[in-house]
Parts: C-alpha cells; structure tokens; sequence
C-alpha cells in the first residue's frame, strides 16, 4: 500500500498541525495525508482531536502552526477554490428548517455552481431514496432523514474530497449500511477522496483504507486497520483489532 | 465577489421571509400598524380640532422612516441568527462562498424587503388615512438612503457580536436600534434635546437624517448639507462596520468559535 500510495496522487496533505484552545492543547504536532480515491478514518476518543482536524480541513478553524494542502494547493491561500472542490456532511451541521428539502439543496447547489441543478438534486434524493421528501420543511424530517439530506447536500458537487463526521450516526441499521455502499460507491465511480470520522468500529473496518487514530490531541498510529492493531497492541497481531485498540487507549486516558 | 453566489443569498432569505410568518409580519404588518395608527392618530389631530398641529406628515414621515430603519438593521442580524439557530453556519463557512458575498447577499434582500414593505405601506397609508404616502415616500428617499446605510453598520455590529459571544446576545438584534432613539431626533428638532446630549445627537447620522426630513417636508427644499453629513457619517460608520464583522469573523476561525456556535 505505502509503494501503490508513494506513486498516487495526493489529495490532501497535513504537516505538523497544532492548535491549543486556552490551556487545552486540542491537537499537538499532526500530519497525515490521503491519496486520491483513498478512504482515510480519523478515529479516536472523545476529546482526541478528531473535530478539531476536521475543523481546520474544512476551513472553519485555523490551525495555530502547520500547513494544509488540498489539491497541491495551499488551503490558506486558495481556501474558495479548493473548497469549491470539496464538500462537508456533519450531524453538528444542519440546513434551515423553514426551508424544503429541494430549496435547501438549490441553495447549496447555487452555491457551488453545480450545473443542471435540478438534475442533480433529483438523482440524489433518489439515490438516497428520499424523492417523497423533495417538497418537505426540513424541519419536519426525522433525523435520519435529515442525515440523508445532508449527504446530499455533500454530494450536490461531485466532491473530490469529501469529509463525513459521524455520517452514520442518527441512521437506522438497514439505512447506515445502504448509506454505507452508497459512500464505497461513489468512491468507486468517480476516485473520490473520503475522509471520516466514526465511533463505529466495524463502519471504520469496513470503509477505510487507513486509519489515523488519535489520542490527547495526537497521532497515536497510522495505517490500515491491522497496521493499527500491531502498532498498539503488538506486532504478532495477525488480525485487526480495533474494539481492543480503543479499549487500551481509554485506559491509558483514565 | 461572484454575483451568483450573492443571488444564491439573496434567495435563500426570500424563501426563509415567504415560508416563515414571523418573518412577513416583521416586514409587513407591524409597520402597516405603525404607519396607519400614528395616521389616524395625525389626521385625528389636524381635523379634530387640534388646530396648533400642523405637520401630520413629519409624525408619520418620522414613523415609517424609524420603522425601515430599525427594521433594516434588526434583519440583518436576525438573517445571520436564522444561520446559527438552524447550524447552517457550518455549511455555508465550508462552502465557498465568501464572507463579502454573505454579507452584500444579506444586505441586498433586506432592502429589497424594505423597499416592498414602502411600497405598500405608502399606498395604505394613503388609501386609509388620506395622507399623501406615495408623494410622502418620494420626499423621503435621500433620508431613508442615509438611514439604511447606518442601519446596515448597525446591523453588522451586532450581528459582528452575536459572532463573537453567540447568540446569548441576540436582544441586541431587537433593541439596538432602540438604544438610539431618544438621541436621533425622531420626533423633534434638535433643539429640543437638552444642551448635553445635542452634541452626542448631532454627530449621528439619524439625527442627519431625521432633520433633513423635517426640513424637506416644511418645503424648504433638499438640505444637501445635512444630507452629505450623514452620508458621510453613515459610510463611515459602515465601513466600521464591516471591518469589524471582517476581524470577528477572523478571531472566529482561529478560537474555534465557528465550530460550536449556539
């Protein structure tokens, strides 16, 4: 993987992040990057300094020292045009309630100039099984419904790098796992760069190419999910483990 | 600045203004209220027998100015809370567009919004009471232009402060206007203030404005001089305003205060 991810083309590339919050030190020292098409989990804890990361990727928090690139181009100095090209779906991020479904998802595609908007919003909201729900108020939407508008709204652009917080989390089983293949999907069709967070071990199992686990605001292991395994819990380790992974990095939280 | 995007904007509030029925009675009814209770209120006064009171207009020019006013600035900030009460604050910072075209958007549909409510408040206001709205309204112009422009850098200071300590001080976005009241010469001239308070009340561009009107309505023709006064007071007080909004916004990316908004 590391040769194949060598050679590929770097999406997004974080060097050295750190941001302190008044006397708490959110994230010390962090880089990562993720290669075009890849599926990158950012897991860890509570409080480790996953929504800090995907704050400052996502340009609403900049970071005390260290450099984004995304795209091969400084996130500082281009932040309209890289964001032009990618897109954020996040259960703390939601879309006016007095608004319906399809004018919400208007709002956003005028937004980001998608091109026959219409279209778009149509083939979404039926890719995601939510065409009944096009004239709704959002404020009227279940939570799971709600969710599947906002992975639309995600979508709207055709991102190249997308970042999920928590995408699964208010979904029901049966909808997570369709939510699921549809995200392996669009990976697949289109060499979208996904990154994720998720409290959702098997989700993180099942999606990531590799993970970047977190822990006190810095980075604990990177790698594939075995990868991860043998750097906490030891080198013999022939299969991930990340349930056990957690558990022994909570302890040493304690 | 992409006019697209500001169009977007722009939109995105109409649709918020038509679905939500506060909203259009902010915009519409309460200041039909106003205009036509004080109208009645004036004409009651010039036919009823109150023959020392000579300037209905000026009591209702008054009224329907200090409501666009007042209106002009509590949108702007109430257009910017609608984002943080429905979290798409999110969406749109990581989205991008860019914080000049939120605000020239947000500026835009609010007068569109007041220019609407003039509209057919000054034809009601003529139709119920008799007075002269719609030639009222055209002698009223230069000093709502004035107004608007300082009730848009009042509206992006409050709105720069529910920013910066969330939306705990969102009364600002109802009351600010208020606070300026007594000081801008709505009502009365600016002799009528106690001598301490007429150099705090002169400087403003309301008062500028309020006194312009007066003058205009008394038939003493355009008063440039106050005019450019508050003009210039009001651009001043907007381009404050917008770097002020600028630097929060700023101070908001590095704190994180973007990120947990409520």
């Amino acid at each position: 993987m590391d040769s194949a991810r060598t050679s590929a083309v770097l999406v997004l590339k974080a060097t050295d992040l750190y941001k302190r919050f008044d006397d708490k030190l959110a994230v010390d020292n962090i880089g990562f990057s993720a290669a075009k098409g890849e599926i990158l989990g950012i897991v860890g804890p509570n409080g480790a300094g996953k929504s800090t990361v995907i704050g400052m990727l996502s340009g609403l928090l900049e970071p005390d020292a260290g450099s984004i690139e995304i795209f091969g181009l400084n996130f500082a100095r281009h932040r309209a045009g890289i964001l032009q090209r990618m897109n954020i779906a996040s259960p703390y991020a939601s879309l006016p309630g007095q608004l319906t479904v399809r004018q919400n998802l208007s709002i956003y595609a005028g937004l980001y100039g998608v091109p026959h908007p219409a279209r778009r919003i149509a083939d979404l909201l039926e890719l995601f099984g939510i065409t009944a729900l096009a004239d709704a108020r959002f404020s009227k939407l279940s939570s799971g419904q709600a969710i599947r508008v906002c992975l639309c709204k995600a979508l709207l652009n055709q991102p190249e790098l997308l970042l999920l917080d928590e995408p699964t989390v208010y979904l029901d089983a049966e909808i997570a796992a369709r939510t699921r293949e549809l995200i392996l999907q669009q990976r697949a069709l289109r060499s979208m760069t996904v990154l994720l967070t998720s409290h959702d071990l098997a989700e993180i199992e099942h999606l990531c190419d590799r993970i970047v686990l977190l822990n006190h605001g810095r980075m604990a292991a990177c790698g594939s999910a075995l990868e991860v395994t043998r750097a906490i819990l030891g080198l013999d380790r022939e299969h991930a483990a990340l349930g056990e992974v957690f558990a022994l990095v909570a302890r040493t939280r304690a | 600045m992409s006019p697209r995007r500001i169009a977007v904007i722009i939109r995105r509030h109409l649709y918020e203004t038509a679905r939500n029925p506060d909203r259009i009675a902010d915009v519409l009814f309460w200041p039909f209220l106003d205009v036509v209770t004080w109208g009645f209120f004036s004409c009651y006064l010039v036919h009823g027998g109150q023959a020392s009171f000579a300037a209905p207009e000026q009591l209702v020019g008054g009224i329907a100015l200090w409501g666009a006013f007042r209106a002009f600035q509590r949108d702007i900030a109430v257009g910017f809370l609608a984002e943080i009460w429905s979290r798409n604050i999110t969406g749109l910072f990581a989205s991008p567009l860019r914080l000049d075209e939120y605000v020239a958007g947000l500026l835009c549909v609010n007068f569109l919004k007041i220019g609407f409510a003039l509209f057919l408040i000054a034809f009601a206001c003529y139709g119920l009471t008799g007075l002269p709205g719609p030639g009222l309204a055209l002698h009223l112009l230069a000093p709502l232009a004035v107004l608007l422009c300082f009730g848009a850098a009042i509206g992006l200071f409050v709105t720069g402060l529910i920013l910066r300590y969330s939306a705990r001080v969102q009364t600002l976005a109802y009351g600010m206007a208020g606070l300026l009241m007594p000081v801008s010469c709505v009502f009365y001239p600016l002799s009528a203030l106690p001598a301490p308070l007429r150099a705090c009340a002169a400087i403003l561009p309301t008062t500028r404005a309020f006194e312009a009107m007066r003058q205009t309505m008394r038939g003493q023709g355009l008063p440039l001089i106050l005019l450019l006064q508050g003009a210039a007071g009001a651009l001043a007080a907007l381009l404050a305003g917008l770097l002020f909004f600028h630097s929060v916004v700023r101070s908001a990316r590095r704190s994180g205060r973007l990120l947990r908004l409520d």
